[in-house]
């Protein structure tokens, strides 16, 4: 549907002075995963690391397609419960990591200039790789003369579920010379709130020049 | 828990800083939303003699009927037209102006100095701040 619309867009408009780009970058990965029944909490010892491939429509509408993934992170819980008037005590340690596959449409500003800021946003193809394993302890007896039970250990092994989320990033590109640039940007995945943030930077390049008559 | 407490106000706190870049202004030429039109039409015959008076190869800001603006250097002016070579990025062929399309032509001072360092300082805090977050990502416990 973007392919489609920004192909649409770009009839009858000038040949745009860029034809692609490619770039790659690393950042700062913030998720937020549910940790336990009723707890969401975030993770931010990650990093991510991303490749871009985009194409210009116009000299403002890029189609970006991106591959990346992110490193795995520990997240840790602690809820109490109590079961028949008894504390039952569950510590959480749980692992994620993720890869993805986005597309994403970009409006670029201004044309043909060293510095140019971007907004975008699009569909993210999320595969979420976790485990975890959970402690419940029951400190108290529940009598005179009761032993106190034992603690209970679950562990869930290594699973992966797959995701489709929207998500909107803004940044921009900084020439150093004709072709070569900086990025940085930041991005927002979406899952009825921001569910995740990424803090980018990194290197690309304009990969085709399109002649202007 | 303090780290928990810690890491959202960080990462808002960089999230604004990387953000704060992007609001610097743009060198070179750029196209701007047309402004409504003036009620008083450009007087050509003006333009043409201030511009004549121009030196061949000055910079200058030309701003057109239709409210783009551009910057470039003067290559050519006849009664008619005005040939402006245009600073960008990317070489451009020089583009030739109708006389009648140019509301305005200022001379620009050479270089752009301050805005360079400004967006070398923008680049710079960006990569520095990223690498920052990044290893603020694995510094905590």
């Amino acid at each position: 549907m973007i392919l489609c619309s920004s192909a649409a867009w770009a009839q009858g408009n000038p040949p745009p002075i860029v034809r692609a780009d490619a770039a790659g970058s690393l950042g700062w990965f913030n998720a937020k995963e549910s940790i336990g029944p009723d707890d969401d909490d975030w993770y931010s010892r990650s990093a991510l690391g991303s490749a871009f491939g985009g194409w210009y429509w116009t000299d403002h509408l890029k189609t970006e397609i991106e591959a990346g993934g992110s490193t795995r992170a520990s997240l840790y819980g602690y809820t109490t419960r109590f079961e028949n008037n008894q504390p039952e005590f569950t510590s959480t340690r749980a692992e994620y990591s993720t890869r993805r596959v986005a597309v994403s449409q970009h409006y670029q500003f201004f044309r043909n200039t060293w510095f140019h800021p971007f907004v975008g946003g699009g569909v993210d193809l999320i595969w979420t790789t976790s485990e975890s394993e959970q402690l419940t302890s029951y400190p108290y007896v529940s009598g005179p003369g009761s032993p106190r039970l034992p603690d209970e250990r679950h562990v869930h092994p290594e699973s992966t579920d797959f995701e489709v989320h929207p998500f909107a990033l803004v940044g921009y590109k900084a020439y150093f010379n004709q072709w070569v640039f900086f990025r940085n940007d930041l991005r927002l995945t979406l899952d009825g709130g921001v569910n995740e943030v990424a803090i980018r930077f990194g290197i690309g390049v304009d990969v085709v020049a399109g002649r202007r008559q | 828990m303090t780290n928990v407490l810690l890491r959202k106000p960080l990462a808002l706190l960089l999230s604004a800083l990387l953000c704060a870049p992007a609001c610097a202004s743009a060198r070179g030429p750029r196209y701007q939303v047309a402004q409504p039109a003036q009620t008083a039409a450009p007087d050509t015959e003006l333009i043409a003699s201030y511009v004549k008076a121009l030196p061949i190869g000055s910079r200058v800001r030309v701003t057109l009927t239709s409210g783009d603006r551009l910057r470039g250097t003067l290559m050519k002016v006849t009664d008619d037209e005005v040939v402006l070579q245009e600073h960008a990025r990317v070489p451009e062929p020089p583009r030739p102006l109708a006389m009648q399309t140019i509301r305005s032509v200022e001379p620009e001072r050479p270089g752009s100095t301050g805005r360079a360092i400004a967006i070398g300082a923008a680049v710079g805090a960006g990569a520095f701040l990223g690498l920052l977050a990044v290893i603020a990502a694995f510094a905590y416990d």
